[in-house]
């Protein structure tokens, strides 16, 4: 068995019902991390903070255009990136999220812990955590496809790239129903995991670098369908401290 | 007697100096007109002083020490965060700072940038884009400017679909 992966059970939001992931449905990007390492902490929890981005095309159906005895119908192409997202988002939560990150927090070294998908908002040097994990999800359709290595005396796995058949949601959650676009892609991933160093160099966890690329998928715009493609990502090493 | 002796001994010491005196004539106006052909030469320290040593008369040219090259792999990746973190702004002095970034000798920066770039999501970076783009010389990153140009171009989902739904 993939020493990587977890079976981590999840709820999925749908619009009108939740439904529950299957055990088999792992869940492991949003885990986060193979622990390999170690540090966290006594008194302080250490976290890793990564940034999730999306750079996605929409397609939908023009309005048909007469001209004389000709009428044009074009299909539109729309750019759609994570500050779209997090307009959306702030939308459904009535935040400004103007100048916001997205990002998705893990408690390093401890793979059982629950990911948070956050917005970071700093205003006058004050910064704001929303929490906005209801309203993403991630399933694995297929188990993965790994390549890695692990120390069969102690169990630690070194760094590696697990390749897979995935899934992305973004979705209305039933607390916040007002989100202006939802929408689902499904692609072929790369998760790598590295090393995450600390500030003596030494290595203290471990971090998934995950990307989809050329997804496709579906999504609704006040109640009119749209087809997406592209590519979603959740990677860098940050790491942060909290007492 | 001593006349005799000491005649040849100072016709021979006058006649050294003088050849001395000569060859440093000769020497310091060669320097001088060598000088004053070099477009960058100090024409006028030329003329404050007779003769300046170059630096390169007074320290030997060596080749550089090579200094350490290989960037700290933890400022790249703050360097990539904070590319990350200025894509979410809107103002001009966040995206000049990304575009700057396009041409940085670290391709992971550079390839950090353009992602900067393309969530900046602004038509106004099209045109230094495609400056970049004629400079750059790797093939890949031809195709990932040009996908990013092409990209910047399309409309936001968000200024149009969400705020002029379809009937």
């Amino acid at each position: 068995m993939n020493p990587k992966s977890k079976k981590i059970s999840q709820r999925f939001l749908t619009n009108d019902k939740i439904l529950t992931m299957k055990t088999y449905l792992k869940l492991f990007l949003f885990a986060g991390l193979t622990s390999a390492g170690v540090s966290s902490s006594q008194a302080t929890q250490t976290n890793l903070v990564q940034a999730m981005a999306f750079k996605l095309t929409a397609w939908s159906q023009g309005a048909p255009v007469t001209n004389g005895n000709t009428v044009t119908i074009k299909a539109n192409s729309q750019s759609v990136v994570t500050k779209d997202v997090l307009t959306w988002l702030g939308v459904a939560t009535t935040n400004n999220f103007t100048g916001a990150q997205l990002l998705m927090v893990n408690q390093l070294g401890v793979p059982s812990s629950k990911s948070h998908t956050i917005v970071r908002v700093k205003v006058a040097g004050v910064t704001n955590n929303v929490d906005v994990s209801a309203f993403f999800g991630v399933i694995t359709y297929a188990p993965t496809v790994n390549s890695y290595s692990y120390n069969v005396s102690n169990n630690v796995v070194s760094a590696g790239k697990y390749y897979g058949y995935w899934g992305f949601y973004f979705l209305e959650t039933t607390n916040n129903p007002l989100l202006p676009v939802t929408f689902h892609v499904n692609g072929f991933g790369v998760d790598s995991v590295v090393n995450v160093t600390g500030k003596n160099k030494m290595v203290i966890g471990m971090a998934d670098q995950f990307g989809i690329t050329n997804a496709v998928g579906t999504g609704l715009v006040n109640g009119n369908p749209f087809l997406i493609t592209g590519n979603v990502s959740i990677t860098g090493k940050n790491v942060e401290t909290q007492p | 007697m001593r006349i005799r002796i000491l005649f040849p001994y100072l016709l021979l010491v006058g006649a050294t100096l003088l050849f001395v005196g000569w060859y440093r004539f000769q020497t310091g106006r060669h320097a001088s007109l060598q000088a004053a052909a070099t477009p960058s030469a100090p024409v006028a320290a030329d003329k404050a002083s007779p003769r300046l040593p170059a630096p390169t008369e007074i320290l030997p040219i060596t080749p550089a020490t090579p200094v350490a090259t290989t960037p700290d792999p933890q400022d790249i990746d703050n360097r990539i965060a904070d590319l990350a973190e200025l894509a979410m702004n809107n103002d001009a002095d966040s995206l000049n700072l990304i575009l700057a970034s396009l041409t940085d000798a670290n391709p992971q920066i550079r390839a950090a940038a353009l992602e900067a770039v393309i969530q900046f999501n602004s038509p106004e970076a099209i045109p230094p884009l495609q400056a970049v783009l004629a400079k750059v010389e790797l093939p890949q990153e031809k195709v990932d400017v040009q996908a990013a140009i092409d990209y910047l171009k399309l409309p936001s989902f968000s200024q149009t679909e969400t705020t002029n739904p379809q009937p």
